[in-house]
């Protein structure tokens, strides 16, 4: 062969609008300043729930009721003690964790099952996508609250029971979004190309759906977290979330509000202010991550 | 014609006129020049082609005149339409010109008009944005001018919805709408692109006669140089935002001056230069073994609750290993529907399709995927033929892996040879699709086909997309692949001149039926069929005197058919 196929002498222009990568991302998402104002909230929530124990100790499981009730800035007890002697201060940090590790464990969860559930859905579409879909319908239908209470009476609430239930009220609208895409993925001339060669459902799914809908999975996956978290308050605190001497923010606000006519109020606001940062910053982070992904749209 | 048209146009003052117009666009760090310093202009009963290639600032010029760029554009310099200048007028001016002053033509009819607004509609309210009329006298209006762009039944049409209406009506509407309040300039952006070659001809012969009845100047913006033949007075040529060489059509075309000029018309492929011949003179014994095989195919589509739709009807062809079989045809006509089923994307309702010598009914399981390994394929469109999350050389290496074939460092070498064989460096292995130009992704699509040493390529249109000195190179080095490594290759495209550098024999599809098939020099050059004829005539050369010989001779046939028709 001799050498033939000189480059074009015009420069060209690539005609899609490229596809973001992991690290341009993660650029664009930390120069994002609501978005990394809510990476640092959560860091910061984080560090507070999982560390602060090493350098505020305060024993949770037994109760002291000689200390009971004790107004913030009492001797050793920064934020004051609940009705039955816990320290408030620690027992925020360990309902964190609770929270935060059962928000982002459903998040993941459900933001799996739905991936997959929906990749399948659309890939293969027609009949197996109508009934794939119309199963998804029936689970909408239901109210998911309902469902978590029915569940969480028949069942003895642990962090694993509390993530699968949660899990398997919430992966609906990711399968729903994840499926939308794939059904306009698998007419492109890629997954045609695949198919041509003899590549495999299974191949053309984890390898070619899927990844081309990370930018929707991810954006949606933290606001499952923040969805998980706030459901997983309200089932806490209308009494059936972890038990006790366990707890979670949801929790702690529920055991909050029998004394809120004492006028403790230091039992309601640091739980409370909690959820409503850590859902905040979840959805910053959320809107952020969508921004970055989109560039069209951040221009 | 052309010369008394511009004779009088030489002494009337322009309607057009750019004068060092420079638009830059943000993006990343610095600001993107993308037009640098244009001098135009455009005078009545004018046909000014601007013609260059992607990225060279042709739309961009053409947008600014109907100041239509996005806010973030900054323009310096001045573009006068009449005597305003665009580029110092508010919204209100902005749309008071739009539609009186200046009209626009865009190139996908399909798109351009709205679907839930009958095309009377649509062209009443491209008339009343401008003018106070009743009711009685749009009608009318819109009435005149489906007729004056050669729409039949006119009343019928008016009330027509644009999904009911052809491509090519639809761009006939959509010149309706952009005449309607007699604008002395019509901005017509690649307005045949998306079109038959033989409604191509069509909307060319519609827009000429409105320059000649009305007046109208027209700034025509396209990559096609049949096309600039074919309608263009004068034409300018455009490079990186710069116009590099004006001149006559005639000048330009058959004697150009400035180098790029020469390269961009050397670069498009014409009919009747030379093709390949088709080995016919072998004995049946020696002839290389078939690699794909269609015996009375069918297709059809089935949606629930409508008749189904026949995309193909009883074809019956053969590519051997080593032959190029091209298979042309008009959209509609089931080119890409054969495709699909010799791919087996689509099953096929009746006949047999055998692929290297398998049925394909019996191509489930692993015994499907032994035979596919010896099928490649290249599609047409180079910004969804790879994954966009794949590097090039995962891409490349996909279907090896999937036939489970050597090691990953001997596959990792075999992409470098592959890379080697489309002429891409070995470090674009881990780059990604977009970081590629359209003919650099194309060349990696075709590597991807060879991966495998196939025994059968299929080619949807491999270049249609791309411009014409980067669909030379492809072509040329499909062409030199095929001849080294020897493999068949169904080979889909509606471009004739493409068709005829690339393919030993050619099948001319219409309508889902095989009109004419044969050695491509028979086919193409003493065509049997007149439809062959038509669509041979209506391919626009680059050429402006043999253009006005072939538009003749176009014509005639379209005459003569009609006559036959009648009688």
């Amino acid at each position: 062969m001799t050498a033939v196929a000189q480059p074009p002498p015009v420069p060209e222009v690539p005609a899609t609008v490229p596809a973001p990568r992991a690290a341009s991302v993660l650029r664009r998402l930390v120069r994002h300043r609501l978005a990394a104002a809510g990476l640092v909230v959560v860091g910061l929530l984080v560090v507070f729930s999982f560390l602060g124990p090493l350098v505020h100790p305060a024993d949770q499981s037994v109760t002291n009721l000689q200390e009971a009730s004790l107004p913030p800035g009492s001797a050793g007890h920064l934020l004051g003690t609940d009705g039955v002697g816990h320290d408030v201060l620690g027992r925020l940090m360990i309902g964190g964790r609770t929270s935060l590790i059962i928000g982002i464990a459903t998040g993941l969860l459900a933001t799996v099952i739905g991936t997959v559930y929906g990749a399948v859905s659309g890939y293969f579409g027609g009949r197996v996508d109508a009934v794939m879909m119309r199963v998804v319908d029936a689970g909408i239908a239901i109210p998911a609250l309902f469902l978590l209470l029915t569940a969480a009476a028949i069942i003895r609430p642990s962090v694993t029971s509390m993530v699968l239930i949660l899990g398997f009220v919430s992966w609906l609208v990711p399968a729903r979004l994840v499926r939308a895409e794939a059904l306009s993925l698998r007419t492109r001339d890629y997954v045609a190309a695949v198919r041509a060669v003899g590549g495999s459902g299974t191949r053309i799914i984890l390898r070619h759906i899927v990844p081309n809908t990370v930018g929707t999975i991810t954006v949606n996956a933290t606001f499952q977290v923040a969805d998980a978290i706030l459901l997983i308050a309200y089932v806490s605190f209308l009494g059936l979330g972890v038990p006790p001497p366990a707890t979670d923010w949801g929790g702690m606000l529920s055991d909050g509000v029998t004394n809120i006519y004492s006028g403790a109020w230091w039992l309601i606001f640091p739980p409370g202010l909690a959820i409503v940062l850590v859902v905040c910053a979840f959805n910053l982070i959320g809107d952020g991550l969508r921004d970055a992904f989109e560039i069209r749209r951040s221009r | 014609m052309t010369e008394a048209a511009a004779d009088s146009a030489a002494d009337s003052a322009p309607v057009l006129t750019v004068r060092d117009l420079r638009i830059s666009f943000p993006g990343g760090e610095s600001r993107v020049d993308a037009v640098r310093g244009v001098d135009l202009e455009l005078r009545r009963g004018e046909v000014l082609a601007l013609v260059g290639e992607s990225g060279s600032g042709k739309s961009v010029t053409a947008l600014a005149a109907m100041g239509l760029l996005p806010p973030d554009a900054q323009v310096a310099g001045r573009l006068l339409v009449g005597d305003r200048d665009v580029t110092r007028l508010g919204p209100a001016e902005l749309r008071d010109m739009r539609g009186r002053e200046i009209g626009m033509v865009f190139q996908e009819p399909t798109t351009a008009l709205n679907p839930v607004l009958t095309v009377g509609d649509q062209i009443g309210e491209a008339l009343t944005n401008h003018e106070n009329l009743t009711a009685a006298q749009v009608r009318e209006r819109t009435l005149e001018l489906l007729e004056a762009v050669g729409i039949p039944e006119p009343a019928e049409r008016m009330r027509a919805y644009p999904h009911q209406l052809s491509g090519g009506l639809c761009q006939r509407v959509v010149i309706a709408m952009a005449v309607a309040c007699n604008p002395a300039v019509i901005i017509a952006d690649e307005p045949t692109t998306a079109l038959d070659v033989t409604v191509q001809a069509q909307i060319m012969r519609l827009l000429r006669e409105l320059r000649d009845s009305r007046g109208t100047a027209i700034l025509l913006i396209t990559h096609n140089m049949g096309v600039v033949a074919d309608l263009a007075d004068r034409v300018a040529v455009m490079r990186d935002g710069v116009v590099v060489e004006v001149g006559t059509a005639e000048q330009v075309l058959t004697d150009p001056q400035h180098e790029y000029t020469t390269a961009l018309l050397a670069a498009v492929p014409r009919l009747g230069s030379g093709s390949r011949a088709a080995a016919t003179d072998e004995p049946a014994a020696d002839r290389p073994p078939t690699v794909l095989h269609l015996q009375d195919v069918r297709v059809e589509y089935r949606t629930l609750g409508r008749p189904a739709v026949r995309a193909v009807d009883d074809v019956t062809l053969a590519v051997r290993r080593g032959e190029v079989v091209g298979l042309v045809g008009e959209s509609g006509s089931g080119k890409s529907t054969i495709g699909r089923c010799a791919l087996g994307l689509v099953p096929a309702t009746a006949g047999h399709v055998t692929l290297l010598g398998v049925d394909q009914r019996r191509l489930r399981g692993s015994r499907g995927r032994r035979v596919r390994r010896g099928v490649g394929v290249v599609l047409q469109n180079p910004a969804s033929a790879l994954d966009p999350r794949m590097t090039v050389g995962d891409s490349i290496a996909e279907p090896m892996v999937i036939h489970r074939v050597g090691s990953r460092a001997e596959r990792q070498q075999r992409v470098r040879r592959l890379l080697d064989d489309v002429r891409l460096p070995a470090a674009a292995a881990d780059r990604y699709p977009h970081e590629m130009s359209g003919g650099q992704r194309q060349r990696v699509g075709l590597a991807r086909a060879l991966s495998l040493g196939p025994d059968l390529v299929i080619a949807d249109e491999p270049t249609s997309a791309l411009d014409v000195s980067v669909q030379e190179t492809v072509l040329r080095l499909l062409t030199e692949l095929q001849a080294v490594h020897g493999f068949g290759c169904l080979f889909i495209s509606h471009d004739l001149a493409v068709v005829e550098s690339v393919a030993h024999r050619v099948v001319v599809l219409l309508g889902g039926r095989i009109v004419e098939e044969g050695a491509t020099q028979d086919v193409l050059h003493r065509p049997r069929e007149d439809y062959t004829r038509l669509l041979i005539s209506s391919v626009p050369v680059p050429d402006p005197v043999q253009q006005a010989a072939r538009r003749a001779a176009a014509d005639a046939v379209l005459r003569e058919s009609a006559r036959a028709l009648a009688g």
